[in-house]
Order: structure tokens, then C-alpha cells, then sequence
């Protein structure tokens, strides 16, 4: 599978008072199943802009955004239902990415329904319970009918990342998906991803600010600066060895916990 | 290292047995602070750290009491700021130490500025003289919004928050802190919302203006890298306690108590591409639950001998 | 200073050993988390809920079914101006009829037209509102200005003019109240849908290929609700009152009297027979009070923030 962007760009209309703001400048990145890529840069850089292109929640105004060589643009119903399925989301939690009036299996049944992963209440609950074993969440019975405000933040980052799993997409965009987070629980959610990606065969778009998180999980690496990609190559040679002067001062700026071992 | 001999002078503030109850629904409430115990000497950087939920920010807003006035919310335990005692204290010793001893920062600046005030006047509110106007004040306040790193002081002086960049507006509740001339800044998850090179020049602009003024500083931070590099000592806090103590460098090369080390275990399993992704088992949680408890604070080696006096 | 005991190697084997279990998901509600139900438990436990409930339910139970067991509100058979006593509970009236009745079916109208008047608000308000806020747009610019228009309608004008056109009806009463009345909670809904628009799982929704109708009905008017039960609440009290006031004006049904007209036709015996305004006078204030206590209530109840730290 084969998610492939080429020189797309988003401009926002200008705001009364304001000009046109070019959020995203000719962005050309390709994702893979089974692949770890991530997108760094800062806030302001167009990451988040660019990561809900890619999930088709904002349309491109210039550009190709193509799924096996299907145009995201030209696509018809039945073909963005399954684009929807092979590429899902996972965003940012804190409290905001669940609905807190629905419980766990509520909320992530209605998505195997919708899609018709599954029929019938039994087949149904089966699915939503292998999704939120395969996370971690254990036993599934004891977190199906519980509300998000209930869960730590660990648990609803699993919790989503089980919505976003149980129609086994091909492709994850996450977006600041661990950034919230403690380090423990950052580590054992980054873990779940890793896991996920060899068990599953998953690709991952992660897009995040945190450099230290990407040097540790990333395969490819894409720099985002003031919409414009500035900046790809592989992990290792991105940290190790940047061209780009901006790639640069990110990688000073991270800071360093240099612990004597 | 400091040797074993040297006297210390008083510290600045001392709190013990620190115990802190919140109200969390009708009915219910929680322990968030157990029985915390630390010090912080004149011109002393110290740090604490915690996952969220450790009690490490109810602890520094207790010291700059700033606990909700909710009748419900309980406190016990000492907190003494040159030798007076504040647990207990009425409104008019607390409003001295809030407008004048201690200055706090937050992590989330917006909802700390008013946004129906301009900068400079919030500034200007923070002064040690709080009523006065005038060209000097003016003056005063342009020398602290310099101090804080905003080069364009006068420019900022004349806007609103909203209208900073996130940074910047994190520089101005510096400036608000320092205008107070406080002896302490408590500074809370400072950076956390920040990228990466504004967080750095923020802790850059409050390292410095710390060593300028020679306030005393207490860092508050899940993030480790952050008090690391800052301060002098360090408290590890879990479940509201405090499970170790001791010199910065020292406790993070020689962690003693379990939870210390497998929480550095967990940070350096993020940086390190050779050590295996680590998170702190439930398993683990729950016997520090139990067995923690029992536990009392562990200080490192050097502690011991600072303690005999 | 505490002493500074060290670790037993002992204590320190068991944590290691502990730091090693393998990582599996548990179970641990955060402290302070609480199931949504109990903050509906919580509201029905409190005494004053309890009263105010109670209070509206006696209302509504005497004016619905105290007349099967009460006179008949019309016949003119008994002496005029008997103040209370044994026999008649609430005397009678200028026109010998037993009042008790009359003030039991007068309940029947003012709580119909209360409640009636509040759902049609706030299905209205629901749904003008919420497309509003949701879609936003050319639909929220059509229907802000559908609802201010409709918000400066002389409401006691229109009254009168489909009553003299259509005659006093009770149910053109309650068309007349709601269709001045719903602008005020589509505002509260448009408000509430804009805002959780904004929000996370909206987003994460759309994503996972779900149409925005269905969002809009499944996860942001759920959202929506708490200000405007509230409101709803509110409504009832004032839809009563201001039928009152148009009854007071002279504008009902002369057969199916509601309390307002009973007062209104009492006016001119103030002197004579002081029960004839007391008892629909002070039925009115119970029934609002009550409605408006227990929405304030509500508001607590569903604002759990309110007393609760971080």
C-alpha cells in the first residue's frame, strides 16, 4: 500500500483583515505499509495541516494526494469509504479525541458497524474486544462500558489507537499522538505502536515536535518548516548527518539527558 | 561536594510533613499530597519531579499558596518561610508572601494573564509598589520585560496576550514574576506547551535571570531533561511522597530508590537506541502502593552528611 | 528532617522484580473519575430536588387527575361567593360554580400549554440550532437571521391577532408562545455545537468516514444538552407565565379557562371573594418556582465542575 503526496498545497482563504495564508507549500512525501515515517517541525510549520490532508479532512488546493495510484480528489463513495478504512487517524487526547457521553465499546463499535467490519451484536462485540486486547488494555470486559473520563491518559491514547486499529487500516496518521504524555506511558504507548507495526504490518505517518521520539522509533523523516518540507531522508542520516540549516537548529535545541550509565 | 563540616545558614523555606486533601465530586476527595518534606536554602535551585498525578504541582502552589479557597480543600503539615509559619496563617500573611516572597510561574500562560489587560500593566500590577504610576514605574517595568529576554520591551508593554506568541507569553509571566523581586520563583511545567527551541530559550532567560538576582528556584517538571540541567537537588515524587532526595547529578547517575531508577529506566529508554522501550509495569504500581508506603524518603550519601546539624 | 534509611537488598529484589513484570493493561478508575450516572443519582438524592419534584408532580397529578374526582368546574348550581370551607375546598365563584374544580382544570391548560411550548422550543431549538452552529456558513447566516426574526416578534401582538383571526384555542396559543419563544434556546444550541465542533472526537469521527449529519446528531447534540435541558426548563416556567399574562389580557379559550384567566376574571371581586385570585394566583407561583428551582438545580447538577478541583 501506497500513500503518495505530490507538491500539495493548502491555502486558507484571507480572514477579513488578513492575507492568505499558505499553510502548506508543495509538500511531496510518500508513506508505506510497514514503514515508520514521521513528520517534524514546529508549531506554525503546517504539520497538522498537512496530516489532516492527508486523512481527507481538508482538501488540497493544488497538488495530488493519491492512495495505490487513486486520486483522493476523484475518488467516489464507495472508493473514500475504503480509504477511510485503510488510512485512520490518531490524534491528540488529552479529553478531547473521545466522545465523553459514549462508553468504549459504544464508541468504537459504531466504527466496525459503520464499515461493516462485523454483523450482528456478537460479531460486533468479538471484534471490539480483540482490538482492545491487542493495545494492552486487558481484560477488554473491564473497559468496554466504561466512559473516557474514567481511563488515564495512557488508557484513551490505547483506546484510540484500538479505534484506530480494529479496521486493520494499512496506514496510522498520528498526530502529537504520545506528546501529552509521561514518559512511562509515552514509552509503553510508543512500544504498542512499534509492536503493532510488526504484528500487524501497519505504516505509520507520525507527526510530532518531539525529535528524541523520532530518533528512537522513526524509519524515514520528513522537516516541516513554515509549510514547506525543507528536509527527508533516513532517520539515521537526518540525525546524524542534517544538510538543511533548520534541521540543524532543531536537533540542538532537543534537550539532552546525558545519564552516566 | 560540599563537605560535611560547612554550615548552612537557615533556609529560606522549609515545609514538612506536608499533607494536601482536594475535593473531587460531592463526596469524594483526594490525597494529593501524602507527607512532603523539603527545603529550599537562599539562592538554592531545587527540582521536582514527577509523573502527572505524583502531587508535585499542588505541592508548589501550596508553598505559593495558591490552593483553591475552596473550604473544602485541607492542609496540613509546615510550611515555614524564614522561620514563619503559614499553615493556618490568615489572608494577610499569605497576600505578603504571594505579592512579595514568591513568584509563580505557570505552564499555561493564557489562562494566568488577564486577556482584557494589556502587558505592561500587568506588569505593572506585579510591582513590588503595585499602586504607583509614573515614568520611574514605567521605566521599572520596561527593565523587567528586558530581564525576562523580550528585547522589544516597549512593544510588548502595549499588548494584549493573545496578540504574543506562546513563548513570548511565557517570558512575560517571567517578568511578572521577577517585578515582584520575589526571594523564591516556583516554576511550574514552565515549558511544557513549547517547542523545542523556544523551550530552550525560555530555560535560558529564566536560568539567567535566576543567577542575576539570586533568587532561589524551585522547578517543577515531569520532564527530567529540564530540571536536570537546572538545578542543584532534586525531589523524585510518586503518589504524593517523596521518594528520594538528593544532589541533581547524584540521584540521576546513582538512583537509589526502585521507583527512581525505573523511572529513569523509562526516560532513558526514550533517547537511548539501544535500550529496549521501558514503561513502569501496573505490577510495579501497585507494590509501590503497598510496599511504598512503608518506604521513607531515600536521600543519597551526601545528603546524610548535610543533614547533621 | 525524616532519617534516611536505607533500602534493604531484600526490599530492593522485590522491586526489581516488580519493575520486570511484563506490562499488561489493569484496571484503575483515575481518582475523582466518576461514572456519568452517579452525577444523575447524585441530582435525585438531593432534598431539594426531591421537594421541588414532588411539588410539580402533586401539580400535575391534581390537574390531570384530581377532576375525575373533583365537581364539575361549569355547573352554576351551588350559592355564589361561598369562601373556603368543608364542603367547597376553594368556595366558589361569582357564578356559584365549585372553584376547586375549576382551579384543577385550569392547571390542566397552563401545564399543557407550559410543557407543550417547551418541547416544541426545544426540538425547534435543536435543530435550527444546532445546523447552525455545525454546518455554520451559509446555513448559520440564513438561520441567525430566521431566529432574530422571529425573536422580535411582538409575541402578545401576534396573540392577539391569531386570536381574533382563529379564535382563542389552546393549541394556537401554544404555536403562538413557541414560535417566539424557540430563538432563545437555538441560540444556547448554535453556541454548543460551534463549540464542540472545535473539538478532538468531532474530528476523529469524520475521519473514521462518518457523515456530518450523523455526527451532528450522535455525538454533538448529546453534547449539546446540559444548557439546553436547563434552558428547557426555564421555558416552562415562562411559557406558563406568559400565558398568563395573555389570559390576564383577555386572549383564551372562555371555556377551558387556565389559571391566568381564572385570575384575570378575579379581578373585578378582589373585594368580595379574595380566594378567586389567591389560589390560581399562588397555583402559578408554586408550578414556577418549583420548575425554576429544579432547573437551576440541573445546572449544578450537569456543570460538575462547580466545587471540584483540577
Amino acid at each position: 500500500m501506497r500513500l503518495e503526496v505530490r507538491d500539495a498545497s493548502k491555502v486558507f482563504r484571507a480572514r477579513r483583515g488578513g492575507s492568505a495564508v499558505v499553510a502548506v507549500d508543495g509538500a511531496t512525501l510518500v508513506g508505506r505499509d510497514g514503514e515508520f515515517i514521521a513528520i517534524v517541525g514546529e508549531s506554525g510549520s503546517g504539520k497538522s495541516t498537512l496530516a489532516r490532508m492527508l486523512l481527507g479532512l481538508i482538501p488540497a488546493t493544488s497538488g495530488s494526494i493519491q492512495l495505490d495510484g487513486v486520486e483522493l480528489a476523484s475518488m467516489t463513495a464507495a472508493q473514500r469509504q475504503h480509504y477511510r478504512r485503510s488510512v485512520q487517524a490518531v490524534l491528540q487526547d488529552p479529553a478531547g479525541s473521545l466522545n465523553p457521553r459514549k462508553t468504549i465499546r459504544q464508541t468504537i463499535s459504531e466504527i466496525v458497524r459503520l464499515h461493516g467490519v462485523a454483523r450482528g451484536r456478537r460479531a460486533v462485540d468479538d471484534t471490539v474486544a480483540d482490538a482492545l486486547e491487542m493495545v494492552g488494555l486487558n481484560p477488554p470486559a473491564a473497559f468496554l462500558d466504561r466512559f473516557p473520563n474514567e481511563l488515564s491518559g495512557g488508557q484513551r491514547q490505547r483506546v484510540l489507537i484500538a479505534r484506530a486499529i480494529v479496521l486493520r487500516p494499512q496506514l496510522i496518521v498520528a498526530d502529537e499522538a504520545v506528546s501529552a504524555l509521561d514518559a512511562s506511558v509515552k514509552a509503553g504507548v510508543l512500544r504498542l505502536m512499534t509492536d503493532l507495526k510488526d504484528r500487524l504490518g501497519l505504516g505509520y505517518v507520525f507527526i510530532t515536535h518531539d525529535l528524541p521520539v523520532v530518533k528512537k522509533v522513526a524509519d524515514y523523516v520528513y522537516v516541516m518548516q513554515s509549510g514547506r518540507i525543507v528536509e527527508h531522508g533516513p532517520k539515521d542520516k537526518i540525525f546524524t548527518a542534517p544538510d538543511h540549516p533548520y534541521t540543524q537548529t532543531l536537533l540542538a535545541a532537543s534537550p539532552v539527558l546525558d545519564l552516566a550509565r | 561536594m560540599t563537605s560535611p563540616a560547612q554550615v548552612h545558614p537557615a533556609p529560606l523555606l522549609e515545609v514538612t510533613d506536608l499533607a494536601v486533601q482536594l475535593p473531587t465530586g460531592r463526596d469524594s476527595h483526594v490525597d494529593a499530597v501524602r507527607a512532603v518534606s523539603l527545603t529550599v536554602g537562599r539562592g538554592e535551585r531545587v527540582g521536582i519531579v514527577g509523573e502527572s498525578g505524583s502531587g508535585k504541582s499542588v505541592t508548589g502552589r501550596a508553598i505559593a499558596g495558591l490552593l483553591p479557597t475552596n473550604p473544602r480543600v485541607k492542609v496540613r503539615g509546615s510550611i515555614r518561610f524564614h522561620g514563619e509559619e503559614l499553615v493556618g496563617a490568615n489572608q494577610r500573611a499569605w497576600h505578603e508572601i504571594r505579592s512579595r516572597r514568591v513568584g509563580m510561574i505557570f505552564q499555561d500562560p493564557l489562562t494566568f494573564l488577564n486577556p482584557t489587560m494589556r502587558i505592561g500593566r500587568q506588569v505593572r500590577e506585579s510591582l513590588a509598589a503595585g499602586k504607583s504610576r509614573g515614568a520611574h514605574v514605567d521605566a521599572e517595568v520596561l527593565r523587567f520585560l528586558t530581564l525576562a529576554g523580550l528585547s522589544n520591551a516597549a512593544e510588548v508593554a502595549q499588548r494584549f496576550p493573545h496578540e504574543l506568541s506562546g513563548g513570548m507569553r511565557q517570558r512575560v509571566l517571567i517578568a511578572i514574576a521577577i517585578a515582584k523581586t520575589p526571594e523564591i520563583i516556583i516554576a511550574d511545567e514552565p515549558t511544557t506547551a513549547l517547542d523545542a527551541t523556544v523551550q530552550q530559550l525560555v530555560l535560558k532567560t529564566l536560568d539567567e535571570t535566576v543567577a542575576d538576582l539570586g533568587t532561589s528556584l524551585v522547578l517543577i517538571s515531569h520532564d527530567i531533561a529540564v530540571v536536570a540541567n537546572m538545578t542543584d537537588r532534586i525531589y523524585v515524587m510518586y503518589g504524593g511522597r517523596i521518594v528520594e532526595t538528593g544532589p541533581t547529578q547524584e540521584v540521576l547517575a546513582r538512583p537509589q530508590h526502585p521507583y527512581t531508577q525505573a523511572l529513569l529506566r523509562s526516560v532513558l529508554s526514550l533517547v537511548d537506541e539501544d535500550v529496549e522501550l521501558y514503561s513502569i509495569p501496573p505490577a510495579f504500581r501497585d507494590w509501590l502502593r503497598t510496599e511504598g508506603e512503608a518506604l521513607a524518603t531515600v536521600g543519597t550519601a551526601s545528603t546524610e552528611h548535610e543533614e547533621a546539624h | 528532617m525524616s532519617s534516611t534509611p536505607k533500602l534493604d537488598t531484600e526490599a530492593l529484589a522485590t522491586a526489581s522484580r516488580a519493575a520486570e513484570a511484563p506490562p499488561t493493561g489493569y484496571v484503575k478508575t483515575r481518582p475523582g473519575g466518576k461514572r456519568r450516572e452517579s452525577v444523575w443519582r447524585g441530582f435525585f438524592r438531593k432534598p431539594s430536588t426531591i421537594i421541588y419534584l414532588g411539588l410539580i408532580a402533586v401539580m400535575v397529578l391534581a390537574s390531570f387527575v384530581g377532576p375525575l374526582f373533583a365537581g364539575d368546574p361549569v355547573a352554576t348550581t351551588h350559592p355564589q361567593f361561598l369562601p373556603p370551607s368543608a364542603d367547597f375546598l376553594l368556595g366558589t365563584d361569582h357564578l356559584g360554580r365549585d372553584y376547586l374544580a375549576r382551579v384543577l382544570a385550569g392547571g390542566q391548560v397552563s401545564l399543557l400549554v407550559g410543557f407543550s411550548v417547551a418541547i416544541l422550543c426545544m426540538t425547534l431549538g435543536l435543530i435550527i440550532g444546532g445546523v447552525a452552529g455545525f454546518y455554520g456558513g451559509f446555513w448559520d447566516t440564513a438561520l441567525v437571521k430566521l431566529a432574530e426574526f422571529f425573536q422580535v416578534l411582538p409575541g402578545i401582538v401576534l396573540a392577539l391577532v391569531a386570536a381574533a383571526l382563529l379564535g382563542a384555542n389552546v393549541w394556537i396559543i401554544v404555536v403562538i408562545l413557541s414560535i417566539t419563544m424557540w430563538p432563545a434556546v437555538a441560540r444556547i444550541v448554535r453556541a454548543e455545537a460551534m463549540r464542540i465542533a472545535q473539538l478532538g472526537y468531532v474530528e476523529s469521527q469524520r475521519a473514521a468516514g462518518f457523515k456530518s449529519l450523523r455526527i451532528l446528531i450522535s455525538d454533538v447534540l448529546p453534547n449539546a444538552m446540559p444548557p439546553v435541558i436547563v434552558a428547557t426548563t426555564m421555558t416552562v416556567g415562562r411559557a406558563i407565565l406568559i400565558e398568563s399574562s395573555l389570559a390576564f389580557l383577555g386572549i383564551g379559550d372562555s371555556n377551558n379557562p387556565s389559571w391566568g384567566a381564572l385570575l384575570n376574571s378575579a379581578q373585578s371581586y378582589m373585594a368580595t371573594g379574595w380566594w378567586l385570585a389567591l389560589f390560581p394566583g399562588l397555583a402559578i407561583f408554586i408550578v414556577v418556582l418549583a420548575i425554576n428551582m429544579l432547573g437551576d438545580s440541573l445546572n449544578d447538577a450537569l456543570n460538575p465542575s462547580i466545587g471540584k478541583v483540577k
